[in-house]
C-alpha cells in the first residue's frame, strides 16, 4: 500500500462522502471522531457503515478514523464500521501502552464476525504516542503511523507555528520508526487551507525526510500532496530501463552504465514501477 | 397565423452568408414622438388584438418594463398577442397572468423560467410557444418570418433625440445586444426609460425609435446579475475545471489567438478562472472571449490574456462598468453573435466554448430546456448557437446531484443537437464524441486525462442512482424547440403536474 | 420486533441527503410516508429502501416519514436505520 494522500471527510455529511470517491486523495478516511458532534455519532457511524457496503470505491481505499478506545463510543464505531469491511481504521491517540488493549478489543469483534484482520494506522497524536511509538511499530498488527501534529501541540502545551519547527523531533521519531520496521508514513495535517504554496513547502519537507504522504483536510490539498509525493518522471524512467537491463542479463548482479546493480537496486525499481502504475503514471 | 417553425432540423455544414438590410437607416427627416402617459402611448402605438409584441431581457430578473406592458394590455383588454421576449425570466408574472386570461396567447423567446414557463408547461398557453436560440431569434425578425409589431424597449438611459444606451442611468445593463433586431425591424418601436440625458455612447440610434415613454423606474438593478454568476466552490466543480482546461491544452487549443467563450454557470465560470492560469503560465493570449460576459473574463481581458471581449449581453456590474471604459470591450448585436447567415457571426469564428446541461444523451445531443418531467426550466440562448459554430464545444458538469444523472439514454428534449457537441468532461471522466477517435487516441496515448465512453459514464450513474422510471407527459404539444437555422428540433409536451 | 417508543429523527435537509422520522404508531404495521425531489423517477426504489431497513431491523408498530433531497439508497437506508435506532 502506497498512500500520497489521506483526506479526511467528514463521516456524517451525505454530500461530501457522496463526491469523495472522485475526489484525487489516494485514501479517503472517513470520520467519526473530531469532525463529528457528540449527538451525531451514532448517525455518522451508520452512515460510514452503509458507505463501505454500498458507494463504488473507484481504486481508492475507504479508511475510518473510530473513536478512541476510552470514549462509549469506540464499541459502538466497531460494531457498524469492522463487518463493512474499511481498507483500514485509523487509531486516534494511539500510544505503546494502550495498543495491546485496543487491538484486543478489535481482534475481538473481528472473532465475532468471523473477519479477516484490518489494517490499523495508528494516528500518533500526543507526547507519549511520540515517545512510545516504538512498540507500537513493533506491533504486527501496525500497519502504519499518522502524525497528528495539533493535538500533539496540545498535549506539549505549545503554540503552532507556520514553519512546523515545534514538530520536528517528533516527525523524525514517528518517520524513522515505521520505516524501521517499514510500516506506512504519513504527515500531519497543514491547518491554513487556503495556502497551497505553504502546504506545498510543507509535503516537500516532510518527504525529504522520508514520510510517504499527507493527512489532507481539503480536497484541493490532495492534488500537491500527489505530485510531491509520487515518484518523478525521471525515477519512472530509471526504474524501467532497470528492470528491462535485469531481464536481458538475467544474473543477480551486474553492472549497467557504471554502476554495480543488484538485489536492493532492482527491488527499489520494482518498487517505483509498483506505485507508478498504482497511481497511473506509466503512459 | 401563429409564428411556427416547419422544416424538420437536419444537420448543416454551413450556411450560405446572407444579407439583412438595416431599412430603418433610410429614414429621412424622422422625429422621435415623446409621449407622456400609457394612454397617450397607446393611442398612439394602435396595438391591436392578435398581434406580436418584442421585449429584450436586458435587466434579467430587475426588468419592470414587460410587466408594466403587460398591465396595461389586460387593463384595455388586448386580447391574442404573441409575446417575443428574448428570454422570459421569474420577474415576469404579469406574463402568465395575461397567458392565463389568452391576452397572451403565444410566447416566443430563448430561455424561460419561472411563472411563464410553468404556465406553458401545465398546457395553459393557447398556441404552442416557441423556444428559438438567440441566433435563430435575430434571424427570425431579421428575414421578417417573425414579424414584430410593436417592440417594447426598455432602455437604461435615452437622450432628447430619442437615441438609446444601455451604459448609463440607474439602471445600467451595458450591451443592448438582444433589442438591436427589435429595434431595425419592428414596425413600431418603443422605448421606455427612466433616465434621460446626454450620452456618451448610442447603442440604438433614433432613426429606430417611433415613440418615447418616461417612467419611474425601469428595473432593479439589483436583479440584473443573475444568481448564476458565482465560481462554484465545490471541490468536485473545480476539478472538473481543470481537467477541461487540461483537454483544452491536450487538444491544442491553448495558444496564441485562441478564442473563448464560456457560460455563466458556477463551473463554466471555474473553467474560466483555470483557463485564466493556465494563459499566464503558458503565456499565451487569446484573441477574444465573447457571449454573455462576467467579471472573471473582464479580469482576463483587463490583464492582456485576451485582446478584445465580444458583448452581446453583461451578464454582472463589472462587465457594465468596462463595456462603458474599455474601447475593445465590444458590444456585438444578437446577430453579429449567433445568427448562422450574418458572414460576420462571432460564434463561427469560436475556437472553444463551455456549457452546461441538465441531460445529454448517448448520441450527445444536450438539453437545457427541460427537466426530466418534461417542465420548462430555461432554454438554449445561445446553447446551440456556440455549440455549432466552436470548433470543439465541451459541455461540463457532475455526474450526479440529488440522484438525477447528467447523462442519459435519451435527452426528454433536445435543446442542441449532438451533431454539434465534441465533448463531455464530468467528475467520473472525459468522454469525446465518437467522430474525434483520432483525437481519444491521441489524448489516451499521450494524456493521463480519464478518458470515458458515454456508454460508460451511464452504467456508472445507473450503479449510483439506479434505473429511473421513465416519466411521460400528457398528449398536448406546449412548445416547438427552434433550432438556430430555424427548422422544427423537437417539440415539449404538457408535463404531468399530477406528479 | 422492535417497536418505536418514542419519535426517532436522523438526517438533515440538504441536497443529496434526507430526514427520516420515525414515530410510534397504534397497529402492527409499518407505514411509510415518502415525500421526494425525485419521487417520479427512483419513488419506488427509495420506499423499498425504506423497506428492506425497517425489515431487517425487524421494525413494528411505527410510522416512517422520509423527507428526500435526492439522496442516493445507501444514505436512505443510513438514516432509517440512524431514526430506528434512536426511536427504540
Amino acid at each position: 500500500m502506497s498512500i500520497r494522500s489521506a483526506l479526511f471527510v467528514p463521516g456524517n455529511s451525505a454530500a461530501m462522502v457522496l463526491s469523495s470517491p472522485v475526489l484525487s486523495a489516494d485514501a479517503i478516511i472517513l470520520d467519526c471522531e473530531d469532525a463529528i458532534a457528540i449527538a451525531a455519532k451514532d448517525s455518522a457511524s451508520l452512515l460510514i457503515k452503509h458507505t463501505l457496503l454500498h458507494l463504488p470505491r473507484r481504486q481508492k481505499e475507504y479508511w475510518v478514523r473510530i473513536n478512541p478506545l476510552d470514549s462509549e463510543f469506540f464499541h459502538q464505531d466497531l460494531i457498524n464500521v469492522l463487518p463493512a469491511r474499511p481498507d483500514a481504521l485509523l487509531i486516534p491517540k494511539a500510544n505503546g501502552d494502550e495498543w495491546r488493549a485496543v487491538v484486543n478489543a478489535i481482534e475481538k469483534i473481528e472473532k465475532q464476525f468471523g473477519l479477516l484482520p484490518v489494517r490499523l494506522i495508528a494516528l500518533i497524536e500526543s507526547a507519549l504516542g511520540v515517545l512510545t511509538c516504538e512498540k507500537v511499530a513493533r506491533d504486527e498488527r501496525c500497519h502504519g503511523f499518522l502524525l497528528g501534529g495539533e493535538d500533539f501541540a496540545s498535549d506539549m502545551g505549545i503554540v503552532r507555528r507556520e514553519d512546523n519547527r515545534e514538530l520536528l523531533y517528533a516527525r523524525y521519531q514517528v518517520c524513522t520508526w515505521a520505516k524501521a520496521f517499514k510500516k506506512l508514513c504519513l504527515d500531519t495535517p497543514y491547518t491554513d487551507i487556503d495556502n497551497l504554496s505553504g502546504f506545498q513547502s510543507d509535503c516537500e519537507f516532510s518527504a525529504s525526510i522520508g514520510f510517504d504522504g499527507k493527512a489532507c483536510i481539503h480536497p484541493l490539498q490532495a492534488d500537491v500532496a500527489n505530485e510531491v509525493y509520487a515518484v518523478s518522471e525521471k525515477q519512472i524512467l530509471w526504474a524501467k530501463e532497470i528492470l528491462d537491463e535485469t531481464e536481458r542479463q538475467n544474473v543477480g548482479v551486474f553492472s549497467y552504465k557504471g554502476k554495480m546493480i543488484d538485489r536492493p537496486v532492482i527491488l527499489r525499481a520494482r518498487q517505483i514501477i509498483e506505485k507508478a502504475k498504482k497511481w497511473g503514471l506509466l503512459r | 397565423m401563429k409564428y411556427t417553425p416547419m422544416e424538420p432540423y437536419q444537420y448543416k455544414e454551413s450556411y450560405s452568408p446572407k444579407s439583412f438590410p438595416e431599412f430603418k437607416s433610410a429614414r429621412q427627416n424622422h422625429a422621435v414622438q415623446r409621449v407622456q402617459s400609457l394612454d397617450e402611448l397607446f393611442a398612439k402605438i394602435q396595438l391591436q388584438d392578435g398581434m406580436t409584441i418584442s421585449f429584450h431581457h436586458h435587466l434579467r430578473n430587475g426588468d419592470a418594463v414587460m410587466n408594466l406592458m403587460l398591465d396595461e394590455i389586460i387593463r384595455r383588454g388586448i386580447k391574442d398577442l404573441t409575446v417575443a421576449a428574448s428570454s422570459v425570466f421569474p420577474v415576469h408574472t404579469s406574463l402568465a397572468k395575461a397567458i392565463e386570461a389568452n391576452f397572451v396567447t403565444q410566447v416566443v423567446t430563448a430561455y424561460m423560467s419561472g411563472a411563464v414557463a410553468d404556465a406553458v408547461s401545465e398546457g395553459k398557453c393557447l398556441y404552442p410557444c416557441v423556444m428559438q436560440t438567440h441566433g435563430g431569434r435575430a434571424l427570425s425578425i431579421e428575414s421578417k418570418k417573425l414579424k414584430i409589431d410593436v417592440a417594447f424597449i426598455a432602455a437604461p438611459a435615452m437622450d432628447h433625440q430619442g437615441n438609446l444606451s444601455g451604459r448609463q442611468g440607474r439602471a445600467a445593463c451595458g450591451s443592448l445586444g438582444y433589442a438591436i433586431a427589435d429595434a431595425y425591424y419592428a414596425d413600431t418601436v418603443v422605448a421606455i426609460t427612466d433616465t434621460v440625458e446626454p450620452l456618451n455612447h448610442i447603442d440604438i440610434p433614433y432613426i429606430c425609435v417611433d415613440a418615447m415613454l418616461t417612467v419611474d423606474s425601469i428595473g432593479d438593478p439589483a436583479g440584473i446579475v443573475s444568481g448564476t454568476t458565482r465560481i462554484t466552490k465545490d471541490p468536485v466543480g473545480l476539478a472538473i475545471a481543470k481537467k477541461t482546461v487540461e483537454l483544452m491544452d491536450a487538444a491544442g487549443f491553448i495558444r496564441d489567438g485562441l478564442s473563448f467563450q464560456t457560460g455563466a454557470g458556477g463551473i463554466s465560470l471555474a473553467v474560466a478562472a483555470s483557463l485564466h492560469q493556465k494563459l499566464k503560465e503558458k503565456k499565451v493570449v487569446g484573441s477574444f472571449a465573447s457571449g454573455g460576459i462576467t467579471g472573471t473574463l473582464v479580469d482576463m481581458f483587463e490583464q492582456g490574456l485576451f485582446e478584445k471581449l465580444y458583448d452581446v449581453q453583461c451578464f454582472d456590474l463589472s462587465a457594465v462598468a468596462s463595456i462603458e471604459k474599455n474601447k475593445n470591450h465590444i458590444a456585438i448585436s444578437a446577430s453579429q453573435y449567433g445568427n448562422p447567415y450574418n458572414p460576420d457571426n462571432i460564434v463561427d469564428r469560436l475556437d472553444v466554448v463551455i456549457l452546461g446541461a441538465s441531460e445529454i444523451d448517448l448520441d450527445f445531443n444536450v438539453n437545457v430546456t427541460t427537466g426530466f418531467d418534461h417542465r420548462i426550466l430555461g432554454g438554449s440562448g445561445g446553447h446551440a448557437d456556440t455549440a455549432y459554430g466552436s470548433k470543439f464545444a465541451i459541455i461540463v458538469s457532475k455526474l450526479v446531484s440529488s440522484r438525477i444523472s447528467v447523462v442519459v439514454d435519451r435527452v426528454t428534449t433536445i435543446t442542441t443537437p449532438g451533431d454539434t457537441v465534441d465533448a463531455l468532461v464530468t467528475d467520473y471522466g472525459i468522454a469525446i464524441h465518437p467522430r474525434h477517435s483520432e483525437l481519444l487516441e491521441q489524448l489516451k496515448k499521450t494524456t493521463r486525462l480519464p478518458m470515458v465512453s458515454m456508454k460508460e459514464l451511464l452504467d456508472i450513474a445507473n450503479q449510483l442512482c439506479g434505473t429511473p422510471q421513465l416519466i411521460h407527459p400528457k398528449e398536448k404539444v406546449v412548445a416547438l424547440m427552434e433550432y438556430r437555422d430555424l427548422s422544427l428540433l423537437d417539440v415539449i409536451h404538457q408535463c404531468d403536474d399530477s406528479l | 420486533m422492535n417497536r418505536p417508543i418514542r419519535t426517532g429523527i436522523a438526517g438533515t435537509l440538504e441536497s443529496n441527503d434526507c430526514q427520516v422520522t420515525v414515530e410510534p404508531s397504534h397497529d402492527d404495521t409499518v407505514t411509510i410516508r415518502l415525500e421526494s425531489v425525485v419521487k417520479a423517477r427512483f419513488g419506488h426504489q427509495i420506499e423499498k429502501a425504506i423497506r428492506d431497513t425497517c425489515d431487517q431491523m425487524q421494525l413494528t408498530g411505527a410510522t416512517v416519514s422520509v423527507n428526500d433531497k435526492g439522496a442516493l439508497d445507501f444514505t436512505i437506508k443510513a438514516r432509517v436505520e440512524t431514526a430506528v435506532k434512536r426511536s427504540l
